[in-house]
């Protein structure tokens, strides 16, 4: 008849596993659908022949050019080429740009000095306001029509009449400035790990008689490394996938000067007339891997020398 | 002498952070402000201030262009989402912070993978589903998107917050005969409050200014979010300059004075949710 106490606790075991399988299988689910399923179909259709004419039916490119679209997106394909080249810039532009700036920003606030509490916030704010309303702005401030630019470049240089949009090198740095400025809340996050050092270390080196710009060499900037570390990959993300400022302000043009990854990847797979669908996602799939790289090298960096 | 040169140094560290502030200042506000400002003129634009104010924008967004329809669109789709998201992740970070089960390590692994897959990579894809499960141009399809969106971020954060909940709470209720999905919402979920409001507040904003698949997914104007309708404006509306200055304006300004009022609450979310992440 066995034994009911050994029973028991197996209907306990099946009805906490019951449990655990329900609890998990929504999240599971979602999760299998939106990116589990994506990330193996991009994966095996970056190796098909899949454009505008075979909409329903892509093809195996075979094993002797399976890397068909890879090979074309680096040979042929001058969009892709823009795009990857420009995403680079953009990824290092927010190590040079918006990384220093932020942490200066970040040493500053860290002092308290009188409105310090109201500049942290005001800079927060183009971090969460919406992209497509920043996107919009910069696109009227950008417009020789209306906006500033073009009317502040002729107070200086009479006559110049830039139209910035209109030029390759102006729209690629219209759109940087449209977001690489905006460290907000890259700047909280730094600001939290300096108030989480140990007061009696600043103590000590006041003590030995250092000044604050000594402080913030030689404590604060060292001590908030892997903090750096972790703002410069979500910062170099998001450079990497800038979309919403292209969408809005430079429709990657002129010509191609503005794609960028992710642009390519949408223009080329949904918003053109020849669309090619696995050359999309084979650009979708190098940017999942240039991303991961990406973290590598930078926790890298910022990891090492905490270990050594 | 020494002491004349450590005021001056004072002065200038002082005066270099005053710099500092000011710039940053300026640089985060300019934009806003001159939008503002162009709202109320009668060609907006260009760097004078209004000489007469005309308030034909706001007048055109909320008659013509119904901008509420697209606030009741938005807030919809982003209450919901945040609701599901937030409550399927919960009941997930829930069982691997507290049960002992096979295959945990793996479902940790699997919500973290999705740190690393950016959503435009994966977007065709996704489109394509969409497309034929007959979900494109819905309130639900986008909402089902952005229910999965955030997983990451808001199961690292809920599942750092089960930790911390001490195991004895669980083990009273289960005493007094309360069942684990009992345990979980009349006990764990009261308690773990604040954890949840940092995550849904992620979520809520991540959701509301979500572009990219809601100006793909979403094309009848009448379904389109706050976003999307901003979006438009770069072709649809592209003449109708107060509508659109007026239009940027009305979708920022609830976002702001909702920080302004609970800044201490979104500056806690926006640490948890980067940090976790």
């Amino acid at each position: 008849m066995g034994n009911p106490k050994k029973n028991s606790r197996n209907k306990l075991f099946t009805k906490k596993n019951g449990f655990i399988f329900a609890f998990l299988l929504p999240a599971v689910l979602v999760w299998a659908i939106i990116y589990a399923y994506p990330l193996f179909n991009i994966f095996f259709t970056s190796f098909t022949k899949w454009n505008y004419k075979n909409f329903l039916n892509p093809e195996f490119l075979g094993i002797s050019n399976i890397f068909d679209n890879y090979i074309k997106l680096f040979t042929v394909d001058r969009n892709f080429q823009m795009a990857f080249v420009n995403s680079m810039k953009w990824v290092v532009l927010t190590m040079c740009i918006q990384m220093p700036f932020t942490v200066i920003v970040a040493l500053v606030l860290s002092k308290k000095p009188l409105g310090w509490k109201f500049t942290r916030n005001v800079f927060i704010i183009p971090n969460i306001i919406s992209t497509a309303a920043i996107g919009l702005i910069f696109l009227n401030i950008y417009s020789p029509s209306r906006g500033i630019v073009t009317e502040i470049c002729n107070m200086i240089w009479p006559g110049s009449d830039i139209s910035v949009l209109a030029n390759p090198t102006y729209s690629f740095w219209g759109v940087t400035f449209a977001f690489i400025l905006f460290g907000g809340s890259s700047c909280l996050l730094l600001l939290t790990q300096i108030f989480s050092i140990d007061p009696a270390i600043y103590e000590a080196a006041r003590v030995d008689g250092a000044n604050e710009r000594q402080m913030d060499f030689l404590i604060r900037l060292p001590l908030m490394r892997p903090m750096i570390g972790t703002v410069s990959v979500m910062a170099a993300n998001y450079g990497l996938l800038l979309y919403n400022e292209i969408a809005l302000i430079s429709q990657g043009g002129p010509d191609n000067a503005t794609y960028s990854l992710s642009y390519y990847v949408y223009k080329t797979g949904l918003g053109s007339t020849k669309l090619n669908f696995a050359r999309a996602n084979a650009a979708g799939v190098i940017q999942i891997i240039l991303g991961l790289v990406l973290v590598g090298i930078i926790n890298k960096a910022f990891r090492t020398a905490e270990e050594d | 002498m020494v002491e004349k040169k450590k005021k001056l140094g004072e002065f200038l560290s002082s005066l270099y952070g005053k710099i500092v502030m000011l710039i940053v200042i300026f640089i985060s506000l300019y934009p806003i402000v001159w939008v503002f400002l162009s709202s109320f003129k009668k060609n907006p634009g260009g760097l004078s201030l209004p000489t007469e104010w005309i308030f034909d924008g706001y007048i055109t967004i909320f008659t013509k262009l119904n901008i509420l329809t697209y606030f009741k669109n938005s807030f919809i789709i982003t209450i919901t989402s945040t609701i599901i998201s937030v409550l399927i992740v919960s009941m997930a970070a829930y069982v691997s912070a507290r049960m002992e089960f096979r295959l945990k390590g793996l479902v940790t692994m699997m919500f973290s993978t999705t740190l690393f897959i950016p959503a435009i990579s994966i977007s065709l894809p996704i489109y394509q589903l969409l497309g034929n499960l007959g979900l494109k141009d819905t309130h639900l399809g986008i909402i089902f998107i952005y229910s999965g969106l955030g997983i990451a971020t808001t199961y690292f954060i809920l599942r750092s917050y089960f930790l911390s909940i001490p195991k004895e709470m669980e083990e009273a209720a289960r005493i007094d005969g309360c069942g684990y999905a009992g345990s979980f919402f009349r006990i764990i979920v009261p308690i773990a409050k604040p954890g949840i409001s940092t995550a849904a507040i992620m979520a809520f904003l991540n959701n509301w200014n979500e572009f990219y698949f809601a100006s793909i997914l979403l094309k009848s104007k009448e379904k389109m979010t706050l976003p999307a309708l901003l979006g438009q404006f770069t072709t649809a509306y592209s003449k109708n300059l107060n509508g659109m200055f007026s239009a940027i304006i009305v979708t920022v300004v609830p976002t702001i004075i909702i920080f302004c009022l609970l800044s201490e609450t979104f500056v806690k979310s926006l640490t948890a949710g980067a940090v976790k992440g």
